[in-house]
């Protein structure tokens, strides 16, 4: 073991370099972020925002879709019942006015058939009627009014 | 080689690999969402779906002033779903009192291992409402069709029936099926995957149901309903076992009354009143009761099965007469006043023919022949107009032929040709003994007489009614002159004779002038040769005002007590035409002179039935 050099001696008189240090180790050399992303970050959220308005534009028209397909339906409900209704008043109607009921109502109100139908003369409407006898009879005195 | 450059070289083939997937997968999705996607869909819903059948609603039948004869409504039909029934028990506890079924009967039938079974067809509003007001689920209602006729069996052979399955079964809605029963739609339905329909699934139609067109008939109900009332009234009087009016508009051929009816049988009866009770019973609710209250004919008269008017042959006696007359006129054989010698009876072959009333041989004209319906008088002027002549004028009045209705099971007549007449056919042939012609056949001769001797084909529908009211009128009836106008005015002249003065005085109408001929003739044996004894068709044919026909009209009774046409046939013609010349306002003689003299009623006083226009009620 060599003896103890005196710490001056002992001491290098410059002190070596620290070799340089090597940059870190990157594949690819990432782009400058921060001024991209405060760049991109409206476009981003109106993108979002247009997307999730559209979702729901589509939600609410399905929504107003489907009300009318409800008051579709009702209407046509209504319609094919009233129809029905209208059929079986039809009937009603001819079932009341059927001949038979119609001899049996007049027989119960005690009309009875004719017993000889007259046919009158038919009176021609271009030949003026006859003047109705007004005057007075020959007995008769004619009596003023005049006051 | 180095780690670096083969981690490279498998990253690119891993990159390669990757989007071949990638596109694999793309071509695949284009595929199948572009070009295939109909296919997996079809495929989807015929998982999810099931496809009914929605029945069209059949069209109506009208008479010719829009009157309702026969009209299809929708009904509810209980059906129930088992398996969504948790309680069958109680189900059928609470429906049986409302359908009034045993409620065994719908305990078995709601525990059937199906999501589908009928409960009962076609209930009443107010029983529909009451199974509404259960509120039972896996109970449900579905619409059918139901055909009513609201004036009852009104005109029923003509109109025909119609079977639970909604098709014409005879009649007019048998004729008219594929015209009346539209076309049907389908509708799909939300299903689960073991088949059963998924509840409140109110499916998609895929395709509507067409309603059918209706038909406008030439009937008048009116007039029908006399014809029926009064035709029943006889066949109760003179104990027939049947009978059969027409009522025919002489210009156009419109049929404006065709009655059928039958002596009630307690077979007959039954069924009749059990159609009439079906038929009233599920019509609609305020209506029922009339209807059935008031059914149209007398008690112990029902509706025939069939229109025998057109389906049924029977000799006709002396209304066939008409045929040797006319033949006879036209061909100059006779005149109306020439006169013959005719003793009471006659031998040809084998057969001896004789007259109605036994008579010692006297002078007749022919006028006289026709009056009295001499048979004898008959066949000698037939014997001098010739077979061939006979038959050509057979065949020219339309007998042996198709009238042009094409009415189901309509008869054209059994009309012996030549070849097969027998020595002794000179004799029956002419006074409507060896030929069988149907009801109408008889009344289309008649009617071309009435029509100046133009034979007018008969018609039953007026036109077609589409589901939106709007009618189509049908084509109009097609005609041929078969008699010269002068042969005609003698042989009307003739048939009013036989009215006025000869064994048709029964059918004379107050007011009105008449023309028209009597018959009565025996019944043929069908197991035997020759008649069976004292079994008559009593018939009168005719029209009215004689002189300026409007309307002409046949009546036969079957088998009536008195046998002859005049007497019981002959009334029957007078109170329908009565009520039917009233009914179209047709002016009596003296109102005919006094309007055409003046004018009123246009320059030759012709009127016509109105068409579709009545101006009385019932």
């Amino acid at each position: 073991m060599a003896p103890p050099a005196s710490s001056a001696a002992r001491r290098p008189a410059v002190r070596p370099q620290p070799a340089p240090r090597r940059p870190p180790l990157r594949l690819f050399e990432s782009a400058p972020r921060s001024r991209h992303r405060s760049r991109r970050r409206p476009t981003v959220l109106v993108a979002v925002a247009l997307i999730v308005g559209s979702l729901l534009s589509v939600v609410a028209a399905d929504d107003l879709v489907a009300q009318g397909q409800i008051r579709l339906s009702h209407t046509q409900t209504l319609t094919a019942a009233a129809l029905t209704q209208q059929k079986q008043l039809q009937v009603s109607v001819a079932q009341l006015s059927a001949p038979q009921i119609v001899v049996t109502e007049a027989r119960q109100l005690g009309m009875v058939a004719p017993t000889q139908i007259v046919d009158l003369p038919s009176v021609p409407l271009n030949v003026a009627l006859p003047v109705p006898n007004t005057a007075p009879a020959a007995s008769t005195p004619s009596t003023s009014h005049t006051p | 080689m180095s780690p670096i450059v083969l981690l490279g070289r498998r990253t690119r083939a891993l990159r390669v690999l990757l989007l071949v997937i990638f596109v694999a997968m793309a071509l695949r999705l284009v595929a199948v969402q572009e070009f295939s996607h109909q296919h997996y869909a079809s495929l989807s819903s015929a998982e999810l779906t099931q496809t009914v059948t929605v029945p069209a609603l059949r069209g109506g039948i009208y008479d010719r002033n829009g009157e309702v004869l026969a009209e299809s409504v929708t009904k509810q039909t209980v059906v129930a779903d088992p398996f969504l029934i948790k309680n069958p028990g109680a189900v059928a506890d609470a429906l049986a009192p409302v359908l009034g079924l045993p409620a065994s009967q719908l305990r078995s039938d709601v525990t059937e291992h199906s999501g589908f079974v009928y409960l009962a067809h076609r209930v009443s509003d107010a029983v529909a409402a009451k199974v509404t007001a259960l509120n039972l689920t896996g109970i449900n209602l579905v619409s059918e069709p139901q055909r009513v006729q609201p004036a009852g069996q009104l005109a029923a052979p003509v109109v025909g029936t119609v079977g639970t399955s909604g098709a014409g079964l005879s009649g007019l809605e048998y004729q008219y099926q594929s015209l009346l029963a539209g076309v049907a739609g389908t509708k799909n339905l939300l299903e689960s995957p073991n088949g059963v329909a998924l509840p409140g699934s109110t499916g998609t139609a895929s395709t509507s149901a067409k309603p059918g067109t209706g038909i406008e008939l030439t009937l008048d109900e009116s007039v029908q309903y006399v014809a029926e009332q009064a035709l029943g009234a006889e066949v109760l009087a003179s104990h027939a076992v049947g009978g059969s009016v027409i009522v025919m508009d002489v210009k156009t051929g419109d049929v404006i009354a065709m009655a059928n009816l039958q002596a009630a049988t307690s077979g007959s009866g039954s069924s009749s009143s059990a159609q009439t009770v079906a038929s009233t019973s599920s019509s609609s609710t305020s209506g029922a009761t009339l209807t059935a209250q008031a059914n149209t004919l007398p008690a112990g008269v029902t509706e025939a099965p069939s229109n025998t008017a057109l389906t049924q042959v029977y000799e006709p006696g002396s209304v066939f007469k008409l045929v040797t007359f006319s033949s006879a006129l036209q061909n100059k054989v006779i005149s109306p006043s020439q006169t013959f010698s005719v003793p009471n009876s006659l031998s040809i072959g084998t057969y001896t023919f004789h007259d109605a009333e036994a008579h010692g041989t006297q002078t007749m004209s022919a006028s006289d022949i026709l009056d009295q319906s001499s048979n004898i008088g008959t066949i000698e002027i037939a014997s001098a107009l010739g077979e061939t002549r006979l038959l050509d004028q057979i065949s020219n009045l339309g007998f042996g032929k198709p009238t042009g209705l094409n009415f189901p099971g309509e008869s054209q007549g059994l009309i012996p040709g030549a070849s097969a007449w027998t020595g002794s056919s000179i004799g029956s042939t002419p006074i409507g003994q060896n030929d069988a012609v149907t009801a109408q056949q008889l009344l289309d001769a008649y009617n071309a007489v009435a029509n100046g001797g133009v034979l007018v084909q008969p018609r039953l529908v007026r036109g077609t009614v589409s589901s939106s009211g709007a009618m189509a009128p049908a084509a109009p009836a097609t005609s041929r002159r078969v008699i010269d106008p002068t042969t005609n005015a003698e042989l009307t002249t003739m048939l009013e004779g036989v009215v006025t003065g000869g064994t048709g005085t029964a059918a004379a109408i107050d007011g009105y002038t008449v023309a028209g001929k009597t018959g009565t003739a025996q019944i043929p044996d069908p197991s035997h040769l020759g008649y069976i004894p004292g079994a008559f068709y009593g018939s009168f044919v005719g029209f009215a005002p004689a002189q300026n026909p409007v309307l002409s009209a046949v009546v036969v009774l079957d088998h009536p007590t008195p046998i002859y046409g005049g007497a019981v046939a002959a009334p029957v013609f007078s109170t329908i035409m009565e009520y039917a010349l009233h009914h179209y306002g047709i002016p009596t003689n003296a109102a005919a002179t006094t309007s055409t003299s003046s004018g009123a009623v246009g320059g030759t006083g012709t009127v016509t039935v109105p068409a579709g226009a009545a101006t009385e009620g019932a």
